[in-house]
């Protein structure tokens, strides 16, 4: 019967409680588009950093991240061969290309900048990565031509960059000696990552054997079939290695990806804090006004012999009421309309370059994300709770006295 | 010789502030098993005082209150509203019933905080307010009966508890004649059939009429008792 008395004491109000759950849902509602685009905008930045550029995991010498970069090679052409065999040979990947990376710095007429030059097998990368689709300017190594260098617009700008610039490279061939060659810009990209375009350039790789000597092969890409259980995969890779040999992940590679999701994580929190926080003073007012209104009724029941622990047992329950029923609304508000966005998409294209920054397209799908429901249910539940408990004591301090007594 | 439910002695309650207030001053007496009493007086003269310390809703400043041979003052606070639960019926002024529920389900409210078994609740309050003369109103919340039909609600609930005794404070003063001698009469045949202990504050000339026993007070004490 206390639910009964709760529920009913809700419905007193009926104004001030519509107030209070349509407030309880619209913010379980914009909470869920924030943490629908979040999620939809993080993802798309991974799949295009995926596709673009590194691959599902990458297959280094041990020594690559720590010694210069030109010895730490993966083995002989011959070797490499071999162990892309073996890689491809794997269920779940669906391919793999080979990159000879080198630390150098670049010099245009106007500037230098330390970059790292890729050099590639452009048929190879073709397939492997969508590299291709990015170019704003010239061609993929398509037309041919000597030494020529693919740089990233942003770069491109920094530099004072042209079609047919003229730049000179600065690496360390295989002996470690620093060795110069000049290149011409025959294309310039842009991915969906600035930060990426302002520090990668792109050259074929005959083009730096002709300084190098030979073919270092420094990295291979491989690409799964699913972006999906990506670190298990991984390290599944990582066995059927030779020894000497380390496999990251995409994760690993491109640890800022991870800090966005971590970021991100952090500023949802942040975010439905903020909004539960709203959502705590409103129910605590709403409460508190209940209290003020049934001074009386609440005075004659502690006369009559309602303890304490029961008292506050209803209240604590008429303030969950108002979750249990704002809270579902706002989930299926937020459900519906992230559904339908997802269908449509949320085009920003006005804040485009921003959001090349952040390596974002400029058309958002947002992605429901079922485990946050749980979060925001559990959240809302919270607040009520916290939001009962200064109301519920307002409650146990009446005196039935002068309750009854009024005045 | 019936047994005393309510014996007082002593009793004072003094109101602190600029002025200090006598509302009760030194007042003893005994209540028996069965009586059918009004306190009456001028107003300010400590009868609503006096019936919320007897009731255990204000504590006094001096003296002891027995009530079937338990010192109330002795109690702590949550003794005594399990005590006042248990023992004692109360039918006030106004706001005496929850307005969301219905007749009935106040009757059982107060049976539900006793924890009694939902067959003997509904089945009590079927007749508890049938014996109020409220047949077929089982369903009416409060806002849908008339003030008389609502004390007799009030009724009904104080006694569904089985309380040792009933105390009401000005129970017909918001009531015309016509309820005011209904509710009357329904009391005092509970009074008489079920021997139930009804003690009034009032200052209605009806309903000092029909007490057995009325004690006057004025400046919180006691002027007459008979
Ligand atoms: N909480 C309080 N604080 C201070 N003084 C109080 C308080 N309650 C009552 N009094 C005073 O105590 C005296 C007795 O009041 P009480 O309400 O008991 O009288 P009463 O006989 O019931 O009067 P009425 O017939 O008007 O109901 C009055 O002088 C009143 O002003
Ligand atoms: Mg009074």
């Amino acid at each position: 019967m206390i639910f009964k008395v709760a529920w009913r004491n809700i419905w007193r109000a009926k104004v001030r409680s519509f107030i209070v759950i349509g407030s309880i849902a619209v913010g379980i509602w914009a909470g869920l588009l924030i943490i629908g685009f979040s999620f939809g905008m993080n993802n798309e930045r991974t799949a295009s950093a995926i596709g673009t550029t590194t691959g599902h995991a990458q297959i280094h010498h041990e020594d690559f991240d720590a010694e210069p970069l030109s010895t730490a090679v993966l083995a002989d052409s011959s070797a490499v061969v071999a162990l892309r065999k073996t890689v491809e040979a794997l269920p779940f990947v669906s391919g793999t290309a080979q990159r000879t990376v080198l630390g150098g710095m670049i010099n245009s007429a106007k500037s230098a900048r330390a970059v790292r030059i890729m050099g590639i097998w452009p048929e190879e990368e073709r397939i492997q990565t969508t590299l291709a689709d990015y170019m704003v300017e010239g061609d993929f190594f398509e037309a041919s031509g000597r030494n020529r260098l693919l740089v990233g617009e942003k770069l491109a700008k920094r530099l004072g960059l042209k079609l047919r610039s003229k730049v000179v490279l600065t690496f360390q061939d295989a002996e470690g000696n620093l060795s110069r060659a000049s290149f011409r810009i025959s294309g310039v990209y842009k991915t969906l990552n600035a930060t990426w375009d302002e520090f990668h350039v792109y050259a074929h790789h005959e083009d730096l054997e002709k300084t190098l000597g030979v073919p270092l092969i420094h990295e291979v890409l491989v690409r799964f079939e699913e972006t999906v259980d990506t670190e298990e995969k991984a390290s599944q890779l990582a066995a059927a290695m030779p020894a000497g040999l380390a496999v990251k992940s995409w994760k690993q590679v491109r640890p800022e990806l991870g800090f966005a999701d971590d970021m991100m994580a952090i500023m949802l929190v942040l975010v439905l804090g903020i909004i539960m926080m709203a959502l705590l003073f409103g129910i605590i007012n709403n409460m508190l006004m209940a209290i003020l209104e049934r001074r009386r009724e609440l005075g004659m029941l502690m006369a009559v012999g309602m303890n304490k622990r029961k008292l506050f047992l209803m209240i604590l329950v008429e303030t969950l009421m108002l979750g249990f029923v704002g809270g579902p609304i706002g989930i299926l508000l937020g459900d519906l309309s992230t559904r339908a966005m997802m269908r449509i998409g949320i085009d920003l294209s006005s804040k485009q370059d921003g959001l090349a920054e952040l390596g974002v397209q400029s058309v958002i799908y947002p992605e429901i994300v079922p485990s946050y429901y749980l979060i925001i249910a559990v959240m809302v539940l919270t607040t009520a709770l916290i939001a009962s408990i200064l109301p519920a004591i307002k409650a146990l301090k009446l005196n039935p006295v002068e309750a009854i007594r009024g005045s | 010789m019936s047994k005393p439910v309510i014996e007082v002695k002593n009793l004072e309650k003094v109101y602190e502030g600029a002025v200090p207030v006598k509302a009760v001053n030194g007042i003893s007496l005994t209540i028996t098993q069965g009586e059918f009493t009004a306190l009456k007086g001028p107003s300010g003269c400590g009868k609503t005082t006096l019936l919320n310390m007897l009731g255990g809703l204000d504590q006094p400043t001096s003296g002891s209150i027995a009530i079937g041979g338990v010192d109330i003052t002795t109690l702590s606070e949550n003794a005594l509203i399990d005590f006042r639960l248990r023992n004692i019926g109360f039918v006030f002024q106004a706001y005496n019933l929850i307005p969301v529920l219905s007749a009935q389900e106040n009757v059982s409210f107060i049976m539900l905080l006793q924890n009694r078994p939902k067959e003997e609740r509904e089945a009590r309050a079927r007749q508890l307010l049938e014996a109020v003369g409220l047949e077929g109103k089982e369903d009416k919340r409060p806002g849908q009966l008339s003030g008389g039909q609502q004390q007799r609600v009030a009724v009904a609930r104080a006694l569904a508890s089985k309380p040792q005794f009933v105390l009401a404070d000005e129970p017909t003063a918001n009531l015309d004649s016509q309820s005011t001698a209904n509710l009357l009469d329904i009391m005092e045949r509970l009074n008489k059939e079920e021997g139930m202990t009804f003690v009034f504050a009032t200052h209605d000339d009806r309903v000092i009429k029909k007490a057995r026993r009325i004690i006057s007070i004025e400046d919180g004490k006691v002027l007459s008792d008979d």
